[in-house]
């Protein structure tokens, strides 16, 4: 009862957490404003984010209409407001001016953008500026797999020593001449992986991060705390470096041929089993876990599927082992020995696995249809694919094969079923693993998804000219060039029987939708009658993005036309 | 292995547990503020 309460209030608990604003940076703020004529020139450029991002990471360039370098220093930070970075500028002209920047997200997502400003007070008119590309991918074939290898190597580590000092340890007892060896070696090589995995693929993040070559260890190791992401995988590779210690100390000691484990056994046995559930926290912590609402929930599924998953995969691995390093002639004895017990285990890690797993998607997906057009729901789906095979083998082995190993007529065909089975299991759940390594380096879906059943019509890209009826009202919306990181005009004409709408309030809001950044609302004025429009840089890169104008009359109810809009560079 | 020796390493165990926590917690601080 005591331990159930303990259970609820850790639960309420992490569900209180604050929740977090935004998955990804988003440049909220700009001085000079974007698109905006200033008459002196600014000594400076400052760009105010939704987060603190580093400047050491940071690209800011400010060129002119000849594509000239203006800046006079590298970006910093601002002493008054974290969040805002502040580049210094030369002595600027009269013209127009493309700022292009480059920022590292908490979670290593790199996130890019461009506006313009210009100097006056007779600036010409804006150039054609050629804006270099305003996406950028953490998904790169080399990441992948050093985050697979490192995923992979840290999960199969920590289920081997669960199999080697709980699920395997009868097997010493009950079988004459079986030998745990096998276990504790492939423990200390998955060990030694991971240990050697978890920096290479921080070195690698880093040089994407700082845009340098991976190889300048150098120049990449005092860099490696300097993003939130790279000092989540610091610490990721500190806790496991404590876990294997902790878990080689437990099986040195361990005398798995005694039944009853001595008090120093047990506590070496704590101290290995706390140190594992710390590392399989701290990935959520330095992932989208830690960055989606709510975020309690978030990390106690995470941890949750983590562990699971790391019971099946490590065990798998264990029970190959213990197959390969058995004598002959006790084969068949040590599976019959090991495999009810994990099965058992695998069972519950299993349906552990597909509840957090569930719980998962409902909290990133905002619609079910994400599950098949975005990229993030289609990397998920592979991964649901790829862990329903590994099922049916699991399945296989826990309604035939486990019987029938301990009938002596059958036992031998059996294990060599089993071990063909349990080989086939961990491959897709090692290919799941991959799945889930791709699906962790995208953005999942923006949450502004969940409002698009309610769209009035799909427009772009290019210029926009669309009429819409809702409410007994007519708007007609008109968007040029449409063309994403520059300014574009967003203008509609409200009218009621054939008569312009004055007066009116009206608030245009932008979501991008192929990623989670936030929203920006701006205020339209009534440039003539009936029509409301203003010039923002708010397409701040290429996409899908929802425009939802909010349109209130006087002494009328709200009206809202939302517009899903495809922006091109 | 002398019991001493069991006993030390078992601490030594014990105290890494301990530190990977403390890691995770002081990670955990940091991120959720």
């Amino acid at each position: 009862m005591r331990t159930r309460l303990a259970a609820l209030l850790a639960a309420a608990g992490a569900l209180a957490l604050p929740a977090a604003a935004s998955a990804h940076a988003v440049l909220l703020r700009t001085v000079p404003q974007a698109s905006v004529v200033v008459n002196t020139p600014p000594a400076e450029l400052r760009l105010t984010y939704s987060e603190a991002v580093e400047p050491r990471f940071a690209v800011v360039s400010v060129t002119d209409a000849a594509a000239r370098q203006e800046t006079a220093g590298p970006p910093r930070r601002s002493a008054a407001d974290p969040n805002t970075l502040v580049v210094p500028l030369d002595r600027v002209r009269e013209g127009w001016y493309l700022v292009y920047w480059r920022a590292i997200s908490a979670d290593g997502h790199p996130v890019r953008g461009a506006f313009t400003f210009a100097v006056g007070p007779n600036p010409g008119p804006a150039p054609q500026f050629v804006i270099p590309s305003t996406s950028e991918t953490a998904a790169t074939p080399r990441l992948l797999a050093a985050r697979w290898l490192t995923f992979l190597s840290i999960m199969s580590a920590v289920g081997l020593a669960v199999l080697r000092l709980a699920t395997a340890r009868p097997v010493a007892r009950r079988v004459p001449d079986a030998s745990l060896r096998g276990v504790t070696a492939a423990f200390a090589v998955a060990a030694a992986v991971g240990l050697a995995a978890a920096p290479v693929y921080l070195l690698l993040a880093t040089a994407d991060f700082a845009l340098r070559s991976w190889w300048r260890v150098g120049a990449l190791v005092p860099l490696v705390r300097v993003s939130a992401f790279g000092r989540g995988m610091f610490d990721l590779w500190v806790a496991f470096a404590l876990f294997a210690a902790a878990a080689a100390f437990a099986i040195r000691i361990d005398r798995p041929e005694r039944e009853r484990r001595s008090v120093a056994e047990l506590v070496a046995a704590a101290g290995a089993a706390a140190a594992a559930a710390a590392v399989l926290l701290v990935p959520g912590l330095a992932g989208h876990a830690a960055q989606t609402s709510p975020r309690g929930l978030s990390l106690v599924l995470d941890w949750a599927h983590l562990a699971a998953g790391s019971v099946w995969v490590g065990g798998l691995l264990g029970l190959l082992v213990l197959w390969r390093s058995a004598p002959p002639a006790s084969r068949v004895a040590c599976l019959a020995a090991t495999v009810p017990r994990f099965s058992n285990a695998a069972l519950v890690s299993v349906l552990v696995l597909i509840g957090s797993g569930t719980g998962a998607a409902v909290i990133h997906l905002p619609t079910l249809a994400s599950l098949w057009q975005t990229s993030y729901g289609r990397a998920l789906l592979w991964k649901i694919g790829l862990l329903a095979a590994a099922l049916v083998l699991a399945a296989a082995n826990l309604l035939r094969t486990r019987g029938r190993l301990r009938r002596p007529a059958t036992g031998e065909r059996a294990a060599v079923a089993l071990r063909r089975l349990v080989a086939g299991e961990g491959l897709l759940v090692a290919a799941a693993v991959f799945a889930a390594a791709v699906l962790s380096s995208l953005p999942p879906p923006s949450k502004a998804l969940a409002a698009l059943a309610g769209a009035s019509a799909h427009v772009g890209p290019g210029r926009i000219a669309r009429t819409v009826e809702k409410g007994g009202y007519t708007f007609a919306v008109e968007v040029a060039p449409n063309r994403a990181a520059m300014p574009n005009t967003f203008a509609v004409h409200v009218t009621h029987d054939g008569k312009p709408v004055r007066g009116a309030e009206v608030v245009l809001t932008f979501a991008m939708l192929d990623m989670e950044m936030g929203r920006q609302a701006y205020r339209l004025t009534e440039t003539s009658p009936g029509t409301y429009a203003a010039a923002k840089p708010a397409l701040v890169m290429v996409g899908h993005w929802s425009l939802s104008f909010d349109v209130t009359p006087p002494g009328g109810r709200q009206v809202t036309v939302l517009l899903v809009d495809t922006a091109r560079g | 292995m002398t019991v001493q020796t069991r006993l030390f390493l078992a601490g030594l165990a014990f105290g890494c547990g301990v530190a990977a926590v403390i890691v995770a917690a002081l990670l955990a601080r940091s991120v959720l503020g």
